[in-house]
């Protein structure tokens, strides 16, 4: 299951994506910001992933399991990974517990600073 | 009294986060109220020739800033253990693990109870393991009864290759990576309760990736010694009583 925001130009500012419903049985979400385009590292982006176990109505709360949310992380433009390549996504992978419960719902926010945001923004389940 | 663990990522392999073409990874840790003798450890693994920044407890509040216990290299990746003891607040706060420049990076974090709150971890800590492709990832901690030893364990693969690491049959998860396309890393963070003098920490290489080499650091917390008895000495000086010269 994917959720993909397709490629824009996002001013600085504050966006909220999603709730989205998540299916019984998934266990994994990862999330990814396209860095093809974000090359300037004076523009960062800060960003975490938010659960809900009751259909959208109480978020992060304390769940039976040990679960991590919120998650997330802080990217600036550009950069190269250690065999010198440049980065093309800034990714979150995390697990997903509860995979019982049938109200599971997941959003993202993320802040923009620094300059404007061009990126498409890809959510995976799986 | 023994070390006892108050919160950690369990289950089969699960994360806390994990995170590519970032300069920071953040998540949540559930730390208990009124606890003695705490000590929080975060694990944690980084596609990158440099130890992690920094590592903060209640990130963005209070920012209580942990301290890096040991670490090892493995290649452009590393894994590293930090700690703080008698971490406040408690509740559920933010940890975050930040490097310099854009890197790939994965952890997670375990608090527990009764640990010795000045000497910490056995003389031996931090120990630190390599190597290269064809084997898998061990290492063996030196302990003493009742202590817990913690690991961190970091796998450096090829570009574009997946996987997360298996844990030895006895250790429990702190958390085990899942890998991301281009993170270059997998890792895995566990704990096992000794009862002897040592105790051996193993991953096995995840797949698909073919034995990829790897770096294990390694710790083992000392358990709190029992409160000092209070003891009063009730001292009588008496008089001496001298008869025929001799001292009574």
């Amino acid at each position: 299951m994917a959720v993909v925001v397709p490629t824009q130009t996002f001013a600085a500012g504050t966006y909220a994506f999603g709730p989205f419903n998540v299916q019984q049985g998934l266990t994994k979400v990862q999330v990814v910001f396209d860095k093809s385009a974000w090359t300037d590292p004076a523009v960062t982006l800060d960003m975490h992933v938010d659960i809900s176990f009751d259909n959208g109505q109480t978020w992060n709360s304390p769940h039976p399991d040990v679960d991590p949310f919120p998650v997330g992380f802080t990217a600036e433009g550009g950069g190269l990974d250690k065999f010198g390549n440049p980065y093309l996504a800034a990714t979150l992978a995390t697990s997903l517990p509860g995979p019982t419960v049938n109200q599971r719902r997941l959003r993202v926010n993320a802040v923009i600073a620094g300059g404007s945001l061009t990126t498409s923004v890809s959510i995976n389940l799986s | 009294m023994a070390i006892a663990v108050d919160a950690r990522q369990t289950g089969a392999q699960t994360l806390a986060a994990s995170s590519t073409g970032t300069t920071s990874v953040s998540w949540t840790h559930t730390l208990g109220a009124s606890l003695t003798n705490s000590i929080l450890i975060v694990s944690c693994a980084q596609s990158a020739a440099a130890n992690s920044t920094g590592v903060t407890w209640d990130d963005g509040a209070s920012n209580l800033a942990l301290t890096l216990k040991g670490s090892v290299a493995q290649g452009n990746t590393r894994a590293e253990i930090w700690y703080v003891v008698a971490p406040t607040p408690s509740g559920a706060k933010t940890i975050r693990v930040s490097w310099s420049g854009s890197h790939g990076g994965e952890g997670g974090s375990a608090s527990y109870t009764g640990v010795d709150q000045s000497t910490i971890f056995n003389a031996a800590s931090p120990q630190t393991s390599t190597g290269l492709a064809g084997t898998d990832g061990s290492l063996t901690v030196t302990t003493t009864n009742g202590e817990m030893a913690v690991d961190s364990c970091v796998f450096d693969l090829q570009q574009n290759t997946t996987g997360s690491p298996g844990k030895g049959a006895s250790q429990s998860y702190i958390a085990a990576g899942i890998n991301t396309t281009n993170n270059s890393i997998a890792s895995g963070h566990s704990d096992f309760a000794a009862t002897g003098t040592s105790v051996t920490m193993t991953w096995t290489h995840p797949t698909p990736a073919a034995f990829p080499p790897w770096g294990q650091v390694g710790v083992s917390l000392l358990v709190a010694s029992a409160a000092a008895a209070a003891y009063t000495w009730n001292i009588r000086l008496d008089e001496p009583e001298i008869a025929n010269g001799v001292i009574y």
